[in-house]
Order: C-alpha cells, then sequence, then structure tokens
C-alpha cells in the first residue's frame, strides 16, 4: 500500500491562491476572444446573456470545481482521476477522471507555443523588428513567416523554434519549484504586471489616441459604442446566447482540470466560497473592464467599425498579432505599447499554462512517489516533443485539431460529467455541506438549486448544441476544426493529430490502472483521509507489506 | 456613442467593479478576522506547512 501522503503542499497565502486562480483563469481569451465575441455577437446583448451566464453557469461552475478539488485533497488526491474516485465510489470513476489528465496535457503542449509567440513578440516589439511593416497584410505575412519552420521570408527559420523552447523552460522552471514557490511567487508578480501593462493601454486607448484617417473619424467611444451597443434584437437569437455561455466557460478556464489541483492544496478550514467569487471577479476585470478596452477599440479607431468587424470575423491571432502591431507603430511610445501588450499576453499565457502542468505532477507525485523536479522536467521533454508537430504541422491545422478537441469540445465534456458527479452522484446536500465548510460566506439558498438544476442543464444544453453544431461536422471532416475546407494534403494530419490524442488518452488509462493496483486502492470502499488514523487491518496490511 | 450604449458600458463596468470591490473587501475582512482568532486545534490554514518530502 502506497505510504499515505501527511505533508501536501499548501498555498502560502490566501491572496497568493487567489491571484494564482485568477492567473489560471486570465488567459489570452480575456484580451482576444472576448473582445472578438463581444463584436460579432450584437454588443448589448451578448453582455446581457454573458453576465446571465457568469451568474448560472460560471461562478457555480467555479465553485463546484473548487469543491471537487479541495475534497480530493482530503484523501491526498491532486489529480482528477482520483478526485472522481473519491466522490464516486466506482471501478469507472478513475478512468473518466483520466480527461482531467489528458485535456490539460493537451492544452498545455500547443497553448505552449502559442505563449511562446508572446514572448516572441515581446521581444520584437523592444527591438522594432516589425517596424516598418504598416499594414494589415504585410503583419500577417510576418506573422505566418514566424510560425513556418524553414520559412525565412522575414524571420530566421528556427526563430519559433527558440522562443518555444525557452517558453516552455520557463513554465517548467517555475512548475519545478512547487506549489508556493513556484506557481504563487509568479502570480504575485505576473497578475500585477499585467494588470499595471492592460490598465496602461486601456487608458492610452481610451484618452490619448486622435482619430485617424483609416477610421473615418472614430474615436475610442465609438470603439466602445460598437462593442457594448444596446441591440437587443440579438437576444432572441441561440447563438448569442451560446456564444455567450461559451466565453465565459472558457474565460473562467473551467473543464480544465486545473482549478481543482490547485484547490486540492486547500484544507476544510479554508473557505472556497468567496475565494470563488474573487477569482472570477479578477477575471471579469482583466476581461470586461481592460480587454474589452484596447484590442477592439484600438482596431475600430484605425480602421472604421466596418474594418474592424472584418478584422474580428479573421480571428482571435490576427487582431492580437498583425492588428495591434500595425496599431503600435502608428504612436508615440509605440515599441513600448508593444512591450506592454505582449508582455500582458506573456503573462496571461504563461500563468495559465503552469497551472495546466499541476494535474500531471499531482498524479505522479502522489501516486508514483516520483520527486516533483523529476516529473516537471519529464513532462518538460514530453511537451517538447509533441510540441514539435504543432511547430512543424502547424499549416495543415494540425493546432486547430487538438484546440477544437481538447481544448473546447472536451472542457464541455469534462466539465457536464464534473457537474453530474459532484451534484447528482455525490447529491447535493453533500456538496452543498462540503462547499460551506470554512467558508467566510453562506450562500443563498437559491444556489444550490441553480448548482442542482440551472447549471447542469444549461451546460447540457450547451454541449449538445456544440456536440450537434460543430463536433459532428468536425468529426465527420466535412469542415476543418479551423473552420476551412478539409484538402487531401491536410487529411493524413488532422488524423494524425486525432490519433495522438486517443493516444495519450489510452496511456493516461493505462497509467491509472497501473497506479490503482501498486497502491492497493478498493474502488468500492474509496480512499482515507490523510487525518484519519489507519485501521488496524491497514497497519497490519503495512507490516506484512504490499505486492507490486 | 449612443446614450445606450453607455449605459452598458457603464453598467458593465459599475457591475464587474462592485463585484471585484466587494469580493476583496470581504477577503481582506475575513481574513484579518481569521487572524485575529486562531483556531487553536489548528495550525494549518493557509501558510507554509512541513515541506514534503518528494
Amino acid at each position: 500500500m502506497a505510504e499515505v501522503q501527511q505533508n501536501r503542499e499548501a498555498w502560502g497565502s490566501r491572496i497568493g491562491l487567489i491571484l494564482a486562480m485568477a492567473g489560471n483563469a486570465v488567459g489570452l481569451g480575456n484580451f482576444l476572444r472576448f473582445p472578438r465575441q463581444a463584436a460579432l455577437n450584437d454588443g448589448g446583448s451578448f453582455m446581457i446573456a454573458y453576465f446571465i451566464a457568469l451568474i448560472l453557469l460560471g461562478i457555480p461552475l467555479m465553485w463546484i470545481e473548487w469543491g471537487i478539488g479541495r475534497n480530493g485533497g482530503k484523501y491526498g488526491k491532486g489529480h482528477i482521476p482520483g478526485m472522481f474516485a473519491a466522490i464516486w465510489k466506482h471501478p469507472a470513476a478513475k478512468y473518466v477522471g483520466v480527461l482531467g489528465l489528458a485535456i490539460p496535457l493537451i492544452v498545455l503542449i500547443y497553448y505552449t507555443y502559442i505563449a511562446s509567440w508572446t514572448l516572441a513578440y515581446t521581444f520584437f516589439s523592444i527591438t522594432g523588428d516589425y517596424w516598418g511593416l504598416e499594414t494589415q497584410a504585410e503583419m500577417t505575412t510576418y506573422l505566418r513567416s514566424f510560425q513556418a519552420i524553414g520559412d525565412s521570408t522575414v524571420h530566421g527559420a528556427w526563430k519559433a523554434f527558440t522562443f518555444f523552447l525557452v517558453t516552455l523552460f520557463a513554465t517548467i522552471w517555475v512548475v519545478s519549484r512547487g506549489i508556493e514557490a513556484g506557481i504563487e511567487k509568479l502570480a504575485k508578480i505576473g497578475m500585477p504586471i499585467l494588470f499595471i501593462f492592460a490598465a496602461i493601454l486601456a487608458v492610452v486607448v481610451l484618452f490619448f489616441i486622435p482619430p485617424q484617417p483609416g477610421g473615418g473619424g472614430a474615436t475610442a467611444l465609438d470603439g466602445l459604442g460598437f462593442l457594448f451597443r444596446p441591440d437587443l434584437s440579438g437576444l432572441g437569437s441561440s447563438s448569442v446566447w451560446l456564444a455567450a455561455a461559451g466565453q465565459i466557460f472558457f474565460t473562467l478556464s473551467v473543464g480544465m482540470g486545473t482549478l481543482q489541483t490547485y484547490a486540492s492544496y486547500l484544507t476544510k478550514k479554508d473557505d472556497i466560497l468567496l475565494n470563488g467569487i474573487a477569482t472570477s471577479a479578477t477575471n471579469e476585470t482583466a476581461e470586461v473592464v481592460l480587454g474589452g478596452t484596447i484590442a477592439i477599440p484600438a482596431a475600430v479607431i484605425f480602421f472604421g467599425v466596418t474594418g474592424a468587424t472584418q478584422i474580428a470575423a479573421s480571428g482571435s491571432f490576427d487582431l492580437g498579432f498583425a492588428t495591434m502591431p500595425v496599431v503600435f507603430q502608428q504612436l508615440p511610445l509605440g515599441q513600448l505599447l508593444g512591450f506592454f501588450w505582449f508582455g500582458l499576453l506573456f503573462f496571461a499565457a504563461i500563468t495559465s499554462s503552469v497551472a495546466m502542468a499541476t494535474p500531471i505532477l499531482a498524479f505522479f507525485r502522489e501516486e508514483y512517489g516520483v520527486k516533483r523536479e523529476r516529473v516537471a522536467w519529464s513532462l518538460g521533454l514530453v511537451v517538447l516533443l509533441l510540441g514539435l508537430l504543432h511547430i512543424f504541422f502547424l499549416a495543415q491545422g494540425f493546432l486547430d485539431e487538438w484546440d477544437y478537441w481538447a481544448g473546447t469540445f472536451g472542457l464541455a465534456l469534462f466539465a457536464m460529467i464534473e457537474v453530474i458527479l459532484f451534484m447528482w452522484v455525490f447529491k447535493p446536500e453533500n456538496a452543498w455541506r462540503s462547499l460551506h465548510e470554512g467558508a467566510d460566506i453562506r450562500l443563498p439558498a437559491i444556489w444550490k438549486f441553480i448548482m442542482t438544476y440551472v447549471t447542469p442543464v444549461y451546460l447540457l444544453i450547451l454541449f449538445t448544441w456544440w456536440a450537434v453544431q460543430d463536433a459532428w461536422p468536425i468529426l465527420k471532416m466535412e469542415v476543418t476544426a479551423g473552420g476551412a475546407q478539409p484538402t487531401p494534403e491536410n487529411i493524413p494530419y488532422i488524423i494524425g493529430a486525432r490519433l495522438t490524442m486517443v493516444g495519450i488518452l489510452v496511456v493516461g488509462a493505462v497509467l491509472v490502472r497501473m497506479a490503482w493496483k501498486r497502491n492497493g486502492y478498493d474502488d468500492r470502499a474509496g480512499f482515507r483521509e490523510l487525518d484519519e488514523p489507519a485501521s488496524q487491518h491497514e497497519r497490519e496490511a503495512d507490516e506484512i507489506g504490499a505486492p507490486d | 456613442m449612443t446614450p445606450g450604449a453607455m449605459i452598458f458600458w457603464l453598467g458593465s463596468w459599475v457591475f464587474v467593479l462592485s463585484l471585484t470591490g466587494w469580493a476583496y473587501a470581504r477577503v481582506l475582512g475575513a481574513q484579518a478576522r481569521r487572524e485575529a482568532t486562531p483556531d487553536p486545534d489548528d495550525d494549518m490554514t493557509i501558510r507554509e506547512r512541513i515541506p514534503p518530502t518528494a
């Protein structure tokens, strides 16, 4: 039988915990995806649907994930297979939980690559590397050349690879230092810097950019007026409600398995309800107040509402990596502003990346007794090797495929499963009591109804819609995950991307099975709490020695 | 910017910033209360624990 972990890591401070959780949530989506979604989905209608989804879906899911995590931590389980097995005493629970290992690993791999772009562009802003490329088309060519290994149109052939290595090293180094000395410290430094950079950019956009010829005289207020336009006709459109719910879902980083791992380092004397609200609110400040004030208003000033709409329609990366550099080149201190923009995106990305690594670390440390540093650097090697697939096959749709199945569909599927497990299998009374242990606030009873019935139904509708509308055509390859028509050249890469993900799931299931056997877990009996003394039977079994 | 857009924009900001301000004020208040009245049975709230061996 495995030695029960008596000394798990812990967060050093409450503010550090909240900043780390917020860092987990705040990502590129706050500054790129949100403004794009608001711009494309009827402005004011989107915001109404968005805040309703925050109340009925986002915050309840946040609480549920913290609750699952802390409950797992009682048994020394910082990973989803263990957390699910703690809730649902059935042999299948641990295998369903493999999603909570595979999804963060898959997303970590390609997200690290995207994070490396933000680091590279931070550097390029300081050096003025892209200065002189003053049109959207030129900056798009610059981006494509950077991303394509071997294409030295603009960049040296291996520049993207070098920045990927540096970003990956930084991520793994932080993770290897542990919860307090690594992740919490990064959050305490990175999150304030992120907010300061974003606030400076928001102030510059609001007050210091005059109307531009290309924008037809539009101002920042016109840009905000476009984003928040009071077009309530969109409330009658299911696509607006679904887009808003989807944005809430992704912006809070629920369905990933990472919030749960962070929460597993709390005890029943620590609050999770108030901390969960603070985390969500911090994310919303980054998104609505700051994210909504930078990219789209700036695009409207320089390109007009029509131009900004076209840019929004072309994608989040073009908005962030092509449009914004064009904007900065027209401004005084543009290189510094570019540094702030890509710098904040880098901190947003890396604070999320380190979170994605923690479920894997927890699993190998707790179930196989491997030291933290060894797991971290081994994980880095795995991310490096599998990351090469994205570096080499980006244009063939490899990243789009992983981003859809793991980072979109997988998140929704996982969130639906965990809500059902925590609120229905664990039972509402147990979930409610669990959430209130150590709480600094008492939730009105209506929230119990919301979490038991409204959130699961909302999520089920969302998931079913996405499955029918998007997943099925993508699965049948009628359209690629990137929204294009599949070509005979790309199909092998799409199939390869899917098979790699399936392979990761299979390896995860095998490792979980091996862990359960080596540690002698009984699926039906469940785990012993860390504080609970061993039974006489268990002490005798330990003395005899468990079989390998 | 139209008056309606102004209402949506400012309303969004007021909602988010109010929620954030309320949350952090409650967190700081709650934490101050906890530290003023430590639980004698528990010295393991959020702070450094015995470093794990792994």
